[in-house]
């Protein structure tokens, strides 16, 4: 677009549509973008935009039927991509174009060797023999810090974690050198930990090969972690492009703006979320006018009306917007600071509450999962997902805990709830011991003590209408039946932000946050004090995850609940929690009140977690403080303190003598030798 | 465009995640509809199951209407159409318009009104035996699912066992040693053909195991045979099916083998089976009773076949999204 | 290694306790009994039948029966009710007259339903695909017996060649080119009818299978890294689509017996299929329970060669037949 860099890529007008049953699905309508040599363009939006449509279509993978590319063109080196012929079009991908996946798990072929896998595009795009190809694979896998290469080159991909199957991935795209790299979400399946180590690869890589990149992401952090460039993508279409810097010092199009209004923040957790209203179009019924107006606080006549198309503000900026463009006196404005005192008197008052006594006490919890056994069924091995977990939830107060995968925190969750049985330990609720508790009454106190989950797609029976699914528990429980019922399940509805109307329809017929407000109207039918959420939000798009927390919250108010909110994303636990737990291979190593979490954490492993978090400020980019490595597995723990071997700080004594969790000052305890 | 049209922001989006309310059953017959094979599939199951009804009314009771067991020495091996003897028969001994619409076999018997009988006989088996074996099968498979451990081991290691003996041999063999009825071949054909059933709803439940509405429904405080058959057995339906409509499918094939062998539905009972192993005999005299009763056999057998994969198509979810 | 050679046998001989329990059970308990073999015969009397049961142990409890009657089997004394032949002898001479059948049958089983699978996987819904599926129904549809009718009318009138039996009755002194002719004419019918099912069912089975890897991630990574069309579909998909047919190889071998009893009576073929028809006409309970046994080892034996065989394809089983993904 505009700009004094060699364009390298230029995709005009390009034009993307799926056949469906139920009409037209016009997926990608009228994109452009242009990919500077040596620069990241970011192309940021929620699921459902056509982001990933886009970059397939660069490559030229859409299936057809029932995808065809409808109009528009791609410049890639002096020639259109979309008129080449398939055999042209070999010649360029995995040689000219690399693309890496979302999914490291899927995106590897199962059957053969890592190393075969590299191999391929050099012997076929460079015809090289094998041994140099091998030799040459050694090498890149050096690149992507994968460590003794020459061991894992004859590994199967299921002997890999999945940041290592992305380091082949992106070792397997850049063996050719390509000029240009398309990246489709390559961190959203991983951990913060590993997201930052790829984010670090990726951009190493691109400093010493001198390829462009399109970044194609939902998340803000790794924008400005790692774009030069940005592409705000809403509804099959770019509504504003610019520098990632003025991107971010000023978002103009109301889309951006309620983007980072959405989004908490680490260490700004006065802010109150704004989240926006709505959901992303279905395709197949987009609104008239700008496809943004049914969710915009500015809309007038005009964008109900008329599509505004993308048109340039000041140099290098462009935005799809009335408002804007029209330079209106009901301009959209990116204002930080407003919604603060609301915000923070809320944390006051549920601050105040934890003054009382305990809800919920957990005292040395242990689950251990049999995985080897031998010829008699004996068991063998163990996995210790859980390893001796104490804490305490008082009325009134949400706990965060907070870990990568693996560690045991969802193990935690469903374990309290006695939907697993424990191996050691117990749970007591209002000061009664749950796992001593028979069946009946174990049927009893489960009114009390409810479970929301992740997937909002697996989580509600597709069998059965909503209303049935939110109402079934009053009438297992005795609570209400027949029109008493429907008026309960009605209110639910309505104080979950859903249309009662609704209850005849089927879960298939929602959208990801409307099914995971049924899952919550679900868990509160039968008045509960305590709630498991379980990655309640990290399946979701930014600006619902905002909506969602926000009704997390006014729920919690209204009925006085305590949750046990389990996430792997810091920002968020720090934002809805009043105090956080850190969970490490089945142990909490620090816990702490959640307003001194950026300040205060001290446990080397909490402040890794910390740095890993990308930050939305394109001027912090770049730090070095990462952890290294992988998790371990959790059926051959390391001896001693189990994060020695990640830790930057470990000495003898963390080699060979496990630490306690110790209490540091009021309400922060912390397991560390060292810190 | 008036102001008055335009919902306010809020009701619109409100309403834009939902598309317009479509039935199951209209979803599925619009699946079902891009289905050429499958819709010439259920074509053929209607007829079939008009004929095999008709065919119970015609040919049953005391006096019925087209009488298959009726002898008629004078008119042996008749081919089609041609007319009774008029002489020699009884009025009430002739078939139905005085026609041999399909010809006689060699005891004179109206062929026409025995693949009548014989279509009934096929429905009864077909749908009788799969029933038995889905009800042991969801049963078995749901249990080995669910609870997994020592319960799954022994439920599995009994349907291996199943797997290991020749299947229409074992058939074929307890067959014959019980007393010939067409119950018996009922029984045997369902207690023997349930392992592939329990198989596949084991693998169901077992993924269903996993999903989180199962466990909501067991944070919710639900019986477990409230979650197994209230909310795991509705989900793995549709694969249960399909595969019973190709259940019956087979075992119709499999009954026409053992009466084909002499084993099968007890004479003066017709089934296509029998009528063709009667047919076989006269294969070059007289080929009618061969095809016709062949060809029925042929369409019926299709028809659950092509009827079962279009809804194996219609109500596979992965495909639909497509 | 040798652990999972070891599990894997102690498994197999537990089923296979098993299955001589339920194959003696299912003989033993159906009413009936031997020794009313032909009820109706005058030369029968009462003395006659009672040496016959005790001849064949019937006047023992059950278990003893049960035990006598494996014992016999292994050691190879077990008689035929019938002609009093070793069981095991007869069972040895009919399978060696199947054995050419089956061979034949799943070689054309498995190099024709491959290829039309996998032909039709990747030009779904063209005109190939469309035939292909039409035929697979039709031929899953046929009755055999009644294909077999037609096919032998064609035959005779055709070719005017002879196809019943394993050859020409009363020809056996002509010259060898002759009887090897002879031979192969009688043997490909059979084979072709007892495959031609076979063909359908797994032709449809391998078109689902590769259709479902297509839809693959690591076919699109595949696609993404710039290989060739034939690569991409024979190498990366190809792999992964085979793998489930491995463990089929096992359960072909019922067929062996089952599928063969109605293509082998037609064809007065003499062979293990033909002998268990005879066996159950003539309620010749050893002859009866000695083919189910024997048919149920072979099944053991195939689903133990192709856990071997599935454990060298697939990376992801450890030697604990687990598997991870």
């Amino acid at each position: 677009m505009v700009g004094n860099e060699q364009v390298i890529l230029e995709v005009k007008g390009l034009k993307t549509y799926f056949r469906t049953s139920h009409g037209e699905v016009r997926a990608v309508d009228g994109v452009d973008l242009s990919l500077s040599q040596g620069k990241t363009l970011g192309l940021i939006g929620e699921s459902g935009c056509g982001k990933t449509v886009t970059s397939l279509s660069i490559m030229q993978l859409i299936k057809s039927p029932p995808g065809k590319i409808a109009g528009g063109q791609i410049q890639f080196q002096g020639r259109d991509l979309i008129r080449l012929s398939e055999r042209e079009l070999q010649q360029i991908r995995g040689n000219s174009i690399g693309m890496i996946f979302q999914e490291p798990m899927t995106s590897l072929n199962p059957v053969f060797t890592i190393g075969d896998q590299i191999m391929e595009p050099l012997m076929i795009h460079r015809k090289t023999s094998r041994a140099e190809a091998k030799e040459f694979t050694l090498e890149l896998l050096y690149k992507v810090g994968i460590p003794m290469p020459e061991m894992r080159i004859n590994e199967y991909p299921h002997q890999m974690s999945g940041g290592m199957k992305q380091r082949v991935m992106i070792g397997m795209a850049i063996a050719c050198g390509p000029k240009v790299l398309i990246a489709d979400e390559p961190t959203t399946a991983l951990d913060v930990t590993m997201q930052a180590q790829i984010i670090n690869l990726l951009y190493d890589l691109q400093k010493e090969m001198g390829m462009s990149i399109l970044l194609i992401t939902h998340d803000l952090g790794v924008i400005a972690e790692m774009a030069h460039q940005v592409a705000v993508m809403y509804a099959s279409k770019v509504v504003e492009y610019a520098s990632v810097e003025k991107l971010f010092e000023q978002p103009l199009h109301p889309y951006t703006i309620g983007l980072f209004e959405s989004l908490p923040n680490l260490g700004d957790r006065e802010r109150k979320l704004q989240a926006i209203r709505g959901q992303v179009p279905n395709p197949l019924n987009f609104p008239t006018g700008c496809k943004f107006w049914p969710r915009c606080p500015y809309a007038d006549q005009k964008c109900r009306e008329l599509e505004p198309a993308l048109e340039s503000i000041d140099s290098g900026r462009l935005v799809a917007c009335w408002r804007v463009i029209d330079k209106s006196s009901n301009q959209p404005v990116y204002n930080p600071g407003k919604g603060d005192r609301e915000r923070s008197d809320r944390a006051q008052v549920a601050e105040s509450a934890s003054a009382t006594g305990a809800l919920m006490e957990i005292k040395e919890l242990k689950k251990f999962f049999s995985v080897k056994r031998n010829f008699w069924g004996r068991t063998q091995a163990w996995l210790k997902a859980v390893d001796g977990v104490s804490l305490s939830i008082k009325e009134g107060e949400t706990l965060g805990l907070v870990g990568e995968s693996g560690c045991g925190k969802t193990t935690v969750g469903r374990t309290i709830l006695r939907l697993i049985d424990a191996t050691q330990g117990d749970v007591f609720f209002e000061g009664a011991s749950i796992f001593s508790l028979k069946s009946s009454s174990l049927r009893r106190m489960r009114q009390k003590m409810q479970i929301i989950f992740q997937d909002p797609y697996s989580s509600l029976n597709p069998r059965m209408t909503v209303g049935n699914i939110v109402g079934e528990a009053l009438t297992t429980h005795g609570i209400a039946k027949g029109r008493e019922r429907k008026e309960l399940v009605e209110n639910l509805f309505a104080k979950v932000g859903l249309s009662p109307s609704y209850i005849k329809r089927y879960p298939h017929e929602f959208s990801g946050g409307q099914r995971q407000r049924i899952g919550i109207a679900r868990a509160l039918a039968l008045n509960p004090k305590f709630i498991v959420c379980d990655e309640v939000v990290s399946a979701l798009d930014v600006s619902i995850q905002a909506q969602i927390m926000n009704l997390l919250e006014k729920l919690q108010e209204e009925n006085h609940l305590s949750y046990l909110f389990i996430a792997h994303n810091l920002a968020v636990v720090e934002y809805i929690c009043n105090h956080i737990a850190v969970m490490y291979l089945g142990q909490i190593v620090e816990q702490l009140p959640a307003r001194e979490l950026v300040k205060n954490a001290i446990h080397p492993y909490t402040r890794g977690l910390l740095y890993s978090n990308p930050v939305s400020n394109p001027s912090l980019r770049g730090r070095a403080a990462l952890l290294k490595g992988d998790v371990p597995s959790p059926i051959h723990l390391p001896p001693g303190c189990r994060f020695h071997p990640r830790c930057a700080y470990a000495e003898e004594k963390c080699r060979k003598k496990e630490p306690e969790l110790v209490k540091r000052e009021k309400d922060h305890w912390v397991r560390c030798w060292v810190c | 465009m008036t102001e008055k049209n335009i919902k306010p922001p809020g009701r619109y989006s409100d309403e834009s995640g939902l598309p317009p309310q479509m039935s199951r059953i209209q979803d599925f017959w619009h699946q079902l509809r891009e289905n050429t094979l499958a819709l010439w599939g259920l074509i053929l199951l209607i007829l079939f199951f008009i004929i095999a009804i008709a065919g119970t009314k015609l040919t049953l009771g005391k006096n019925p209407i087209m009488d298959p067991e009726q002898v008629r020495l004078v008119d042996t091996l008749k081919p089609p159409l041609s007319k009774a003897n008029r002489q020699v028969l009884a009025p009430e001994d002739r078939p139905l318009f005085g026609i041999y619409l399909l010809g006689t076999d060699k005891l004179g018997r109206d062929v026409l009104a025995r693949t009548l009988q014989g279509a009934h006989v096929s429905l009864l088996v077909g749908f009788i035996s799969v029933g038995i074996s889905v009800l042991i099968g969801i049963i078995l498979g749901a249990l080995a699912g669910y609870y997994g451990g020592y319960v799954d081991s022994v439920i599995m290691r009994a349907v291996d066992i199943m797997l290991c003996f020749p299947s229409f041999f074992l058939i074929l063999t307890i067959v014959a040693l019980l007393p010939a009825s067409i119950w018996n071949i009922m029984v045997v054909i369902g207690l023997t053909s349930w392992p592939g059933i329990a198989r596949f709803v084991r693998a169901e439940f077992l993924a269903l195991r996993k999903q989180d509405f199962v466990v909501a429904a067991e944070a919710l405080g639900l019986s477990k045979c409230k979650i197994m058959f209230e909310h795991m057995v509705p989900n793995a339906l549709a694969p249960i099916l399909v595969s019973a409509t190709i259940g019956v499918a087979s075992a119709i094939l499999t009954e026409s083998g053992l009466s084909f062998l002499g084993f099968g539905v007890p004479p003066p009972d017709a089934s296509w089976g029998n009528i063709l192993a009667d047919g076989k005999e006269f294969i070059f005299d007289a080929p009618w009773l061969f095809i016709v009763s062949g060809t029925a056999i042929l369409l019926t057998v299709l028809a659950f076949n092509l009827f079962g994969e279009g809804l194996r198509d219609a109500l596979n979810p992965k495909l639909r999204e497509q | 290694m040798a652990s999972f050679f070891g599990r894997n046998l102690v498994e197999k001989l537990i089923t296979l306790f098993f299955i001589s329990i339920i194959s003696f059970g299912v003989v033993m308990l159906a009413p009936g009994d031997p020794s009313e073999v032909d009820p109706m015969n005058p030369k029968f009397t009462k003395e006659d039948v009672e040496r016959l049961r005790k001849a064949f142990d019937l006047d023992k409890p059950l278990y003893t029966q049960y035990y006598l009657f494996y014992k016999k089997l292994f050691t190879n004394t077990l008689k035929s009710y019938k002609d009093n032949q070793p069981v095991l002898k007869k069972i040895y001479e009919r399978f060696l007259n199947s054995l050419p059948l089956f061979i034949v049958g799943t070689l054309l089983t498995w190099s024709l339903a491959f290829p039309l699978g996998i032909h039709a996987a990747i030009h779904r819904q063209s005109f190939f695909d469309r035939s292909t599926t039409f035929f697979s129904y039709l031929f899953i549809s046929l009755p055999s017996f009644f294909l077999a009718y037609i096919m032998i009318i064609f035959m005779v009138k055709v070719f005017n060649v002879p196809v019943i039996g394993i050859q020409t009755f009363g020809r056996e002194s002509a010259g060898l080119w002759y009887l090897i002719n002879d031979r192969i004419w009688h043997v490909v019918l059979p084979s072709v009818l007892s495959a031609i099912a076979g063909i359908a069912i797994l032709s449809r089975y391998v078109r689902g299978q590769m259709l479902e890897v297509i839809e693959q991630d690591y076919v699109r990574t595949a696609q993404a890294k710039g290989l060739p069309k034939d690569i991409v579909y024979y190498k990366h998909a190809l792999r992964n689509a085979l793998l489930p047919f491995i463990t089929m190889f096992g359960l072909i071998i019922p067929g062996l017996i089952g599928g063969s009893v109605i293509i082998e009576s037609i064809f007065a073929w003499p062979g293990m299929g033909r002998l268990g028809y005879e066996a159950i006409l003539a309620r010749d309970y050893p002859v009866i329970l000695g083919l189910n046994f024997v048919a149920a080892c072979l099944v053991l034996l195939g689903t133990f060669v192709s856990d071997l065989l599935y454990m060298v394809a697939d990376p992801r089983i450890s030697i604990y037949g687990e598997r991870k993904d």
